[in-house]
């Protein structure tokens, strides 16, 4: 009878949101969820059973180790021998303090633009996570977090939004959150012009990045590298990017909340490794059994996961390496789009992508001229991180979080 | 059962979800999950604010409704045009589904396919899906609301990956029913399918962009109904809002009399829900009606707020969210011409077979998988196009031909995102609907 690990996942989350309708609070919402898997492993299969709230975990173990022999194939051994905790600090909250903060952000607003309409939600949060197992590994992760998506319209708005901003991070301060919104308001009222199609440098950050970089993760999944269907796949003639762009699965957990191991307890040195290189892939995607079944490295991406569900391959979060200017010195001398908020887009599986945009502002010498007529943009994505590649900002265009900017030159055409 | 707290309107939702999830990367089994939860959202409404409470524990109901009470300023709410909209039903709603006994027969479900993707003569990457769900949802509230209402329903999604000299293209197979007596899984047309697939992905080419007469198939038409109409039909977005109600007053033309949409969360399709999660019986409601504006998609709030009646839309995707105006199973109607004449009338088109996603509220885009060049009335060759995109309300004027031939469709593993709630099972289809102009970005 073989040796049955035991491993246990826990996640918490103590969290309040207030919902905002016509610049007013309309709503408060309390919620502690706290959900717990158990693991079992005997190095051919793995075996889960998990509850919410504070379940009987003898009554667990038993699920989980009687599900072994009818459990998920998992000739791997699991994580072993680390230990490691890393928790956020963070201001402490308070609901009714929370209310306030709130109450002010939106005063602000319903004073300095009477004319717009706005609404979404804040959410403050307490988040730890800890995996743990009888060999060895015991890694725990705690942080606050602050999170907002706020959309406004103008008040004879035939649309159902004109713009909106969001983002989110570990720290929560009111008047960074003011800068931020402001910034998708302040240029609302004054307009540019662009009169017909044009390649243009894109600003894209504030997550719509992540469109793009999604489909460079896609073709760096170790299934789609190994399978053929991926640009970097060696069955194929493997593409190289622009030398001057890198790409990092990285946790950065000080500045997103992010924990820094994955659902198979997988570290990072550093909480860090570089997937391309200077436009070389050099790491693929995989968690611990694919990396098993392909004969790659292991890139501890097996973010996709709940707490009672097999760990597997996800795309995590990643940054592009900085190439040291700031979005002015980026796009000196040229005039650029800042994309503030897309409304859908797609992609084809080779990666042509198009998404009309429904507010973005002109920029020139990195400050904005003023708001652009609805546009769609379009490229492909192996051109925009190759010969239309510029560079990534040294600078935010946020201030409550640090998220880079991408800037890569695309179609760009009023609709 | 509870103590609901004096001076307020309160109600609570306690929700058993169970839930069988396999899942293959080709043959090998890669997950295996059975949850069975019961959990509970609390609302208080004090007039002026909501106060809500997630929990999972059902036993600690009546310590939240006492916290949120503290947090609210008790008013005499007699006569609140808000709380007296709520409907206040008794009884039982609905049947759990007929599921598959046992593990193995579940697993059969998908694997009975197997054979078909495996011996595939291509290079293909696949991965399989089953799932199932029983949904008991108990809703009771201050005002002598008690209903329980049971739903779900099983289904099963394989994903594609193909791959040929070089070439790749994604796509996805699904099939989605109420109970296992009247699922058709299809094997035959999951062989065609692949087929079809594999032949697209060596022959498409690239559209040059532009606009051009689209034909949407049944799920791509139900699809731009959820997303270019659907949506916009949310009476959350209009809240505080006069200029959108000015602009969409009921009884206004608003597309041309062959369009007709309806939502209806007790008609068959993953979005049957019979009452929703504010205790209001689901209802049809025609949306358009004959090309004028029928009717909106409403909670109580947004009912009480717009002077209109609640229509059974306020869902929530879990435990852990509170209602808001969601569609449920909405569909286009049928139209009067023949599948023959959509197509024959077409000289240079483009057919959307399938969709990958779309988003939509002003603008709407599409994202076709399987699209093909249609001449003279034929479909020819394979397009990859990455989106179609256009303006909600000028598109509704462009359609121009509506097929009698109709059929529903339910998501698997997937569902409709609003803000921060996603994943919600809707239901979507409708004829073959022809487009004379949409923008193929």
């Amino acid at each position: 009878m073989p040796r049955v690990v035991r491993e246990t996942f826990v996640q918490e989350r103590h969290h309040l949101s207030i919902g905002i309708s016509s610049t007013r609070i309309e709503s408060v919402k309390r919620q502690h969820t706290r959900k717990v898997g158990v693991r079992a492993y005997d190095g051919r299969r793995i075996s889960i059973a998990g509850g919410l709230g504070f379940p009987d975990t003898d009554l667990l173990w038993k699920n989980a180790v009687d599900g072994l022999p009818d459990g998920i194939g998992y000739p791997i051994v699991p994580q072993t021998d680390h230990v490691e905790s890393l928790n956020n600090v963070g201001r402490e909250f308070i609901q009714s303090e929370l209310a306030e903060e709130i109450q002010i952000i939106l005063s602000h607003f319903r004073s300095k633009y009477p004319d717009l309409i706005f609404s979404g939600k804040a959410h403050f949060e307490n988040y730890s996570a800890s995996l743990k197992n009888d060999s060895g590994l015991d890694l725990s992760f705690s942080t606050p977090l602050f999170r907002y998506v706020m959309r406004f319209k103008q008040r004879n708005s035939c649309s159902i939004f004109d713009g909106g901003s969001g983002t989110f991070g570990v720290n929560f301060d009111r008047n960074s959150v003011i800068k931020d919104l402001e910034q998708g308001c302040s240029g609302y009222h004054s307009f540019a012009e662009l009169k017909k199609k044009k390649k243009l440098p894109v600003v894209l950050s504030l997550g719509y990045e992540n469109f793009v970089l999604r489909k460079v993760l896609e073709n760096l999944s170790s299934v789609s590298v190994f399978e053929g269907t991926s640009v970097f796949s060696p069955k194929r003639k493997e593409l190289e990017l622009s030398p001057d762009f890198s790409l990092l699965q990285a946790s950065d957990s000080a500045n997103t909340g992010f924990k820094f191991f994955d659902y198979e307890g997988t570290v990072n040195p550093n909480h860090s490794l570089t997937l391309i290189n200077k436009g070389k892939a050099v790491r693929f995607l995989s968690d611990r059994l694919m990396a098993g079944e392909y004969g790659c490295m292991n890139s501890g991406s097996a973010f996709r996961g709940k707490y009672d569900t097999v760990p597997s391959m996800g795309l995590p979060y990643v940054q592009v390496a900085s190439t040291g200017r700031t979005i002015k010195e980026i796009t000196a001398g040229r005039d650029a789009v800042l994309v503030l908020m897309v409304g859908g887009g797609g992609a084809t599986t080779d990666g042509q992508i198009s998404f009309p945009v429904n507010l973005s502002y002109l920029l020139r010498d990195g400050e904005v001229v003023g708001r652009l007529p609805q546009i769609n943009i379009s490229s492909s994505v192996w051109k925009m991180f190759n010969e239309d590649y510029m560079g990534c900002s040294s600078d935010s265009l946020l201030s409550l979080s640090h998220f880079p900017a991408v800037v890569c030159e695309m179609d760009v055409e009023p609709i | 059962m509870y103590r609901f707290p004096a001076k307020l309107y309160s109600d609570v939702r306690i929700e058993t979800r169970k839930m069988n999830c396999f899942s293959w990367r080709r043959e090998n089994l890669r997950q295996s999950l059975y949850r069975d939860d019961t959990t509970a959202f609390i609302r208080v409404y004090d007039g002026r604010r909501w106060y809500y409470s997630s929990i999972t524990d059902p036993a600690c109901v009546q310590r939240e409704l006492e916290q949120l009470a503290s947090m609210a300023m008790p008013s005499n709410l007699r006569g609140n045009p808000l709380v007296e909209s709520f409907e206040v039903n008794r009884g039982h709603y609905g049947t759990l589904p007929i599921l598959p006994d046992g593990i193995t027969a579940k697993r059969d479900v998908a694997a009975e396919c197997f054979s078909v993707v495996s011996n595939y003569p291509g290079d293909l990457y696949w991965t399989a899906l089953y799932e199932d769900r029983s949904i008991t949802r108990r809703f009771i509230s201050s005002r002598g609301a008690d209903v329980t209402v049971n739903s779900g329903g099983l289904g099963i999604k394989f994903d594609l990956g193909f791959c040929n000299k070089g070439k790749t293209f994604n796509s996805n197979y699904m099939r989605y029913s109420g109970g296992i007596n009247s699922l058709v899984v299809g094997k035959d047309s999951l062989k065609d399918y692949l087929e079809r697939c594999s032949r697209f992905n060596t022959k498409a080419v690239p559209l040059s962009t532009g606009e051009y007469t689209v034909i949407l198939s049944p799920a791509s038409a139900g699809i731009f109904a959820h997303e270019s109409f659907g949506h916009k039909s949310e009476a959350d977005f209009m809240i505080g809002d006069r200029t959108l109600m000015r602009e969409w007053p009921i009884g206004s033309r608003v597309a041309p009399p062959s369009l007709s949409i309806w939502d209806d969360g007790s008609a068959p399709g993953s979005g049957r829900i019979y009452i929703d999660d504010e205790g209001t019986v689901c209802k049809k409601t025609w949306l358009i009606r004959d090309g004028i504006l029928s009717g909106r998609l409403h909670s109580v709030t947004t009912a009480s707020h717009l002077g209109e009646k609640p229509t059974g839309n306020a869902r929530a995707v879990n435990y852990r969210y509170e209602p808001i105006v969601r569609m449920t199973n909405t569909c286009i109607a049928p139209g009067e011409k023949s599948v023959k004449d959509i197509f024959g009338e077409v000289e240079d088109g483009v057919y959307v077979e399938g969709l990958n996603g779309a988003s939509g509220l002003t603008r709407f885009t599409m994202n076709p998988t399987l699209a093909w060049r249609i001449k003279n009335g034929r479909i020819e060759q394979p397009l990859r196009i990455p989106a179609l995109s256009g303006d909600m309300i000028k598109t509704l004027w462009e359609i121009d031909g509506i097929s009698k031939q109709t059929e529903m469709f339910s998501s698997v593993g997937s569902g409709c995102a609003k803000l921060e709630q996603a994943g919600l099972p809707v239901g979507y289809g409708g004829p073959f609907v022809r487009v004379k102009k949409m923008d193929v970005r």
